[in-house]
């Protein structure tokens, strides 16, 4: 009774609240309140775990916590890189990775067309599809000799080269033989007159043929030969 | 279903062998009146959620030394009273913002809660309310909502009856003129 007189007392101050439906207007989702009790159960079992089992059992290297804070900090603000902010230094055009994407796939579509194009059978119209597109890559062809002027020039240079060199040789020949002929002249200049007699007549002499007579060949034969074989020779 | 008494709770509590009967006993009497009280103060419901389960742990660690001179559920009611004022506290240090900011940030969170039914004069009686200071607003919830006395009030917020007279008489007077008053745009 004391309750409803201290609940409603308060109804006469305010008059447009008290004629407020006292509901609340939140929401929980469904079956909230079914699977509370358990999610509360299973909060204080691990809260119970925790107190029972204070150490997870695992250990750390001597010092490891000290030296932790120190390597972290220098991965994480030591050395000069780490100051340098992260930027290439480079730059492009504006706009040009939007007009390279589009550029490339210009590229590549006019190509493949005229690809298509060429390797489209005789009668066959663009509209029908070819079963399997054949790359067809044109030769290109590049001109050795891009004008007659050009090839006759060349060849004309051949010839002068050619003549010239040969006519370099045959100086070059002429010269080493007036050279040679100097030089012997030199040197039969500077040999004694009596050794050059001397050689002329020792080979004249080497020059006589020994001829033998009749009377010396005959003995030779018959010392050299027997009768059978002569008979059988002449 | 009849509803176990704390006595009957507390009893089986002290035994080890029913001491997780009792728990859910426990459990099953009081989890919707202490969701909703949290979740009044606090308007959203995850939140509310995390601080429900912590209340009950908190519940089970001290139950033992839970002494008959006060009531169950008062003993109850203020634990998840400090527990939601010591959340919005450190709400209001993470983000190192004003009162009125975070008076703010639960007014949004209000709107755009998918966990909200109510029609537009409910949704304006929650604005109302976020206007209150905080204290002021747990003595208007626990008065207006769960028809606690004012000696079960003050058992749980540890203030005089008269103080909390006081501050729920302020409160209905503020909130009769915000209805009255503010435009509904929402």
């Amino acid at each position: 009774m004391t309750t409803d007189v201290e609940n409603n007392e308060w109804k006469a101050e305010a008059p447009y609240l008290a004629s407020l439906p006292r509901t609340t207007p939140f929401r929980v989702p469904e079956q909230y309140f079914e699977t509370l009790p358990s999610a509360i159960t299973d909060s204080v079992y691990t809260e119970r775990l925790k107190e029972e089992v204070k150490s997870a059992g695992y250990t750390v290297p001597e010092n490891y916590f000290e030296t932790l804070q120190e390597s972290i900090s220098l991965q994480t603000t030591g050395g000069a890189l780490a100051n340098i902010p992260k930027i290439q230094g480079y730059s492009t055009p504006d706009n040009y990775f939007e007009k390279l994407q589009a550029s490339i796939l210009a590229k590549t579509v006019a190509e493949t067309s005229a690809i298509e194009q060429g390797a489209r059978p005789a009668g066959q119209t663009s509209a029908e599809p070819t079963l399997a597109p054949v790359v067809k890559k044109e030769t290109r062809i590049v001109r050795l000799w891009h004008s007659d002027l050009l090839k006759y020039a060349s060849a004309a240079c051949f010839i002068l080269v050619t003549a010239f060199g040969l006519y370099l040789n045959q100086q070059n020949y002429t010269t080493e033989s007036a050279t040679a002929d100097i030089a012997n002249e030199q040197m039969l200049y500077d040999i004694d007159e009596q050794d050059i007699i001397d050689h002329v007549q020792g080979n004249v002499i080497e020059d006589k043929v020994l001829v033998p007579s009749e009377a010396e060949l005959e003995t030779y034969i018959l010392n050299n030969y027997s009768q059978n074989e002569l008979s059988t020779d002449l | 279903m009849k509803q176990v008494e704390d006595e009957e709770i507390l009893a089986k509590f002290s035994v080890e062998r029913t001491r997780n009967e009792a728990f859910n006993l426990l459990i099953s009497k009081y989890q919707e009146k202490i969701y909703w009280h949290v979740r009044r103060l606090v308007i959203d419901h995850d939140d509310a959620d995390d601080l429900v389960q912590e209340v009950f742990i908190k519940v089970w660690k001290n139950l033992e030394k839970f002494r008959s001179d006060s009531k169950l559920y008062t003993w109850i009611y203020r634990i998840a009273t400090n527990e939601s004022i010591t959340f919005l506290n450190k709400k209001k240090q993470q983000n190192n913002t004003p009162l009125d900011e975070v008076v703010e940030e639960l007014s949004e969170s209000l709107v755009a809660s998918s966990y909200f039914n109510g029609d537009k004069i409910q949704m304006k009686l929650q604005q109302a309310l976020l206007t209150l200071p905080e204290k002021q607003r747990l003595i208007f919830n626990m008065k207006y909502y769960d028809d606690l006395k004012y000696d079960e009030i003050s058992e749980i917020l540890g203030t005089s009856v008269g103080a909390l007279k006081a501050s729920f008489h302020i409160a209905v007077k503020k909130i009769e003129v915000f209805m009255l008053n503010e435009d509904i745009s929402f």
